[in-house]
């Protein structure tokens, strides 16, 4: 059964990375992340760090452990109301961005919180937009491509390696509503080329699906470590390690428009 | 991971769900050319009641043609990769049929695919529809037992406790893995609740009471415990209540209860998880671990029988982001502690294929060592609370603390007798006491066991005048004023310890219930065998019950991210060497050597590598662990054949207990203790009989 959500792919696609002693800390993960009942911690986190000990502790009596910190302290009658208001958003990719947004709207409040903490050097981030650790597609899919794109399109992706992984992106009215790992079982052995695979979804889903084929690899490099992971994907289009389908020349300005100009 | 014969106690999640029917056997040949003999799989309500294309019954086909063991998971659990974890997206979208939290709030599930409120298992409508599901799912097996009887001979069926551990609050539980108390405020749960209180209170034993005291049990003051009571009820009621339903028309599957315990979704965990997520950063290890241990050390029973506990890794949340070390080291850990006590660890088949082929190897190798009873974890002491998800008294943290994992929570004395081992029973000061908890505690204390008992308001007036009655029923009693307040009644070998609630004034409460955790040890000969220096290591003792001499497996864990180099020091002089030999020599069917190698010594210095498990054989240790609770259960089981020999032959004669001369009217009495007397040569003989037997 195909799954209008399947998480595990979609984890695969957009978060592959593991921790390992080579990987680092993402830079909104260094920061710290307090969860606050009437001014004392009950739940903490930042990346790598233990702070058990934290929890039952007001922000005046850490003291000097916030020092020189980027500390984000919500207020946990609002963190539980925006997590319910959350569950109207569908799936949990569109639950953690509206999130997000309003811990973003949190932040001048979150400047006062600390401010009690006295801890020399201790401030809220400016923003957490400049942190953002999405993947560099979805970052386009939901920029002003938006605006040229057709109101539902899908995208395919096929990650060719060892094993082939695909993932169908749905979006409806600019926003993702699903994300599908496609059954392809009832196309046969003979309809096997990228254009038959992309038509064929596009008729199941009676929407226009643009498939990319990119090697897992890449992929995983890209979305990993890229410096100008678009420069690279034009780069590999053009050397034919990425492959479109339907080849459509809009869909290559739009990426040479990312690669070169940087939008 | 096992022939189909034999249970593993890894055991990898495959979703039939996920894989197109067409490719169904594929997968499966897959999976049998990886030597994977047996699998689990929940069975997501929405998608088996949607299942057009029949995808549970094509997986069971295509797993007997491949003689793959197949364990469905069959009532609703959190943690499945299906949307809203399998559950009818309709049921959610009603207010009504949502549980809440002791504020009133609704409790979030933090895991992919998607945030959602815990459903009520009290509404009606809710439990209405999941007792539904479970009736198609007996009437679909029942169907393909008649015909293809084969799919259904390597199929078992396992029924949890569902969402009712997870109705606690996420402030409480954030705090504390299980703080607060289990508890659902969903008008549905509140009304069926009162209901139930009601009930219990309209049972004989209370009618008698004053209307101050009927109001009082009903009261605020004991909300805390009859909430408690009733979720615990409760949650056997629907067990049952799903077994029943699960088993109608005589369904050929075998149906057992167990305890999945999901670590990523429970709400400890939601508030990190979030967080984690939104800074795109990894999971915390050490609250992840935390939760775990957690939850682990939890035990619920139905009907008297302790479920095995079922410890399942997902793909889905935190645990997916771990580094290799880490989820190895959770992995090992869980199956020391449920595959010691008849449980499994369930492993996500892309996780558990992720990790190297050396590390499986020996994960099965040490599951194989418990699935054949090679090793077992045996519990030295219960602690009698009312519920087994709710908070604890510092009294049980303070046991907890001090002897982990050979201490076992239960919340009914019916459960007692589970625990052959168990040399003590303390009694949380919130449990409600009827006259027949007390005596069955009472009965079991007089076989030469020890348990305390607290002075609280929550025993009965029957349940209080028997308290009362202890120093008459016991020769000798001591009174002992140093923390917490308790006197010691004595009688032949079972000790009665009843202590006072109250803690005094300026002390720091933790400290003087540890130290009264540490007075019962010693009353019971609980020993603590082994000190290790270093806060980081603890060690999980399992002894050997096979092979040449018993020996005790003592694994030793370092869930820190550095190495730890400790001391051991142990009670007595043994002798340590390496496990490795041990396991392999079983895998390779030998009996193991007797142990020629290793070091003798009470202390050893030793370094356990970060995320480590360390094995080691251990001989010496065997009297200390477990020879005084041996001795007391062989003495009590002497005591039963006695009785029962005796009362065959001289009915009326025995009021409580054999050998308890005191029970006995003077003149009989006389008899038995007249070495002159005919009953006594008779009594003798028995003794010896009893003694055979035994």
């Amino acid at each position: 059964m195909e799954l209008s959500t399947h998480w595990k792919s979609w984890d695969k696609f957009f978060s592959p990375r593991r921790r390992s002693a080579q990987v680092k800390p993402a830079p909104l993960a260094r920061a710290l992340y307090l969860v606050l009942e009437e001014g004392v911690v009950v739940s903490a986190y930042s990346e790598g760090e233990d702070l058990s000990d934290w929890l039952g502790s007001s922000l005046e009596e850490l003291g000097e452990r916030l020092a020189h910190r980027e500390v984000v302290a919500l207020d946990r009658k609002d963190w539980d109301a925006a997590l319910l208001e959350a569950r109207s958003k569908g799936h949990l990719d569109a639950q953690i961005e509206f999130l997000r947004s309003r811990m973003e709207a949190e932040l001048p409040r979150v400047a006062e919180r600390i401010s009690e903490s006295k801890a020399p050097g201790v401030r809220a981030p400016a923003s957490l937009r400049s942190f953002q650790n999405r993947s560099f597609l979805l970052q386009a899919l939901e920029g002003w491509w938006l605006r040229v794109l057709p109101q539902s399109f899908g995208v395919w992706l096929r990650l060719e390696g060892q094993t082939t992984s695909d993932l169908l992106l749905l979006y409806r009215n600019g926003k993702l509503e699903q994300f599908v790992e496609p059954d392809l079982s009832s196309l046969g052995t003979e309809r096997t080329s990228s254009a038959e695979i992309a038509k064929f979804l596009t008729e199941r889903f009676a929407l226009p699906v643009q498939g990319i084929v990119i090697p897992a690899q890449d992929w995983f490099r890209w979305t990993t470590e890229g410096q100008d992971p678009w420069r690279e994907v034009w780069q590999a289009l053009r050397a034919g390690r990425v492959e479109l389908a339907p080849r459509k020349a809009g869909v290559q300005a739009l990426i040479a428009c990312r690669a070169y100009l940087g939008y | 991971m096992g022939s189909a014969g034999r249970e593993p106690i890894v055991q990898i999640v495959v979703n039939y769900w996920e894989i197109p029917p067409s490719k169904v056997s594929e997968k499966l040949e897959l999976l049998t050319g990886r030597g994977i003999r047996s699998i689990a799989s929940f069975v997501p309500w929405q998608i088996f009641e949607a299942d057009i294309s029949h995808a549970l019954l094509k997986f069971l086909q295509a797993a007997a043609d491949k003689k793959i063991a197949v364990t469905l998971i069959a009532t609703p659990e959190l943690g499945l990769h299906a949307p809203y974890s399998g559950i009818p997206k309709e049921l959610l979208a009603k207010p009504e049929n949502l549980a809440r939290d002791s504020d009133g709030s609704e409790i979030p599930v933090a895991l992919a695919p998607q945030l959602f409120a815990l459903p009520s298992l009290s509404s009606p409508e809710f439990i209405g529809r999941v007792y539904s599901f479970l009736s198609r799912l007996n009437v679909f097996l029942r169907d393909l037992g008649k015909s293809q009887p084969r799919a259904l001979a390597n199929l078992k069926l396992e029924i949890s406790g569902s969402f009712w551990k997870s109705y606690r609050s996420l402030l409480d539980s954030a705090l504390d893995p299980l703080g607060g108390a289990q508890v659902d405020t969903a008008r549905a749960a509140q009304v069926a609740y009162r209901k139930g209180v009601e009930e219990f209170y309209q049972q004989a034993e209370f009618a008698t009471t004053s209307a101050d005291e009927a109001a009082r049990w009903r009261g605020r003051s004991l909300e805390r415990s009859n909430t408690a009571w009733y979720f615990r009820q409760s949650e056997e009621v629907f067990r049952l209540r799903c077994e029943q339903i699960l088993s109608r028309g005589g369904l050929a599957v075998d149906c057992r209860q167990v305890d999945v315990v999901t670590p990523e979704a429970d709400p400890a965990l939601s508030y990190s998880s979030i967080l984690q997520r939104l800074s795109g950063g990894f999971a915390d290890f050490s609250r992840l671990h935390r939760v775990f241990r957690g939850l682990a050390s939890r035990t619920f029973s139905v009907a008297g029988r302790p479920c095995a506990p079922r410890v399942h890794w997902t793909d889905l949340g935190g645990f997916r982001t771990l580094t290799d070390p880490e989820k190895q080291f959770l992995i090992l850990e869980s199956l020391l502690v449920s595959g010691a006590r008849g449980g499994r660890v369930l492993v996500d088949e892309s996780e558990w294929f992720s990790l190297s082929q050396s590390f499986r190897a020996r994960a099965e190798v040490i599951g194989r060592a418990f699935s054949e009873s090679r090793f077992t974890s045996r519990a030295q002491a219960l602690y009698l609370a009312p519920s087994s998800w709710s908070s604890a008294h510092p009294l049980g943290r303070s046991i907890q603390g001090q002897i982990a994992d050979r201490v076992r929570w239960i919340s009914s004395p019916a459960d007692i007798t589970s625990y052959r081992d168990a040399t003590l029973v303390a009694v949380d000061p919130e449990f409600v006491m009827t006259r027949d908890a007390l005596d069955k505690l009472i009965e079991w204390a007089k076989t030469g066991h020890v348990v305390a008992l607290p002075r609280s308001a929550f025993y009965s007036e029957v349940a209080r005048e028997r308290l009362e009655r202890l120093p008459a029923e016991f020769a000798r009693s001591v009174q002992i004023q140093s923390g917490v307040a308790y006197t010691i009644y004595g009688r032949g070998e079972a000790r009665i310890i009843v202590y006072e609630t109250e803690e005094p004034s300026g002390a720091r409460v933790q400290d003087i219930w540890s130290l009264f955790a540490r007075a019962l040890f010693g009353v019971a000969h609980i020993e603590t065998p082994l000190e290790i220096s270093d806060p980081r290591v603890r060690a999980i003792l399992l002894p050997r019950e096979s092979g040449r001499g018993r020996g005790t497996g003592v694994f030793l864990l370092n869930a820190s991210p550095r190495a730890a180099v400790c001391e051991l020091k142990f009670k007595t002089e043994v002798r340590i060497s390496d496990l490795a030999p041990y396991l392999r020599d079983h895998e390779q069917g030998l009996e193991p050597e007797a142990q020629s190698s290793g070091e003798s010594g009470e202390r050893f210095s030793l370094e356990v590598p970060p995320y480590a498990v360390l094995p080691l054989a251990v001989d010496g240790l065997e009297h200390s662990l477990y020879e005084v609770g041996e001795a007391v259960q062989t003495s009590a089981e002497l005591g039963v054949s006695l009785r029962t020999a005796a009362e065959a032959e001289l009915p009326g004669f025995l009021k409580e207990g054999f050998g308890e001369p005191a029970e006995m009217s003077p003149e009989i009495r006389g008899e038995f203790e007249d070495p002159e007397h005919p009953m006594h040569a008779r009594m003798q003989e028995l003794k010896q009989e009893a003694g055979g037997s035994a």
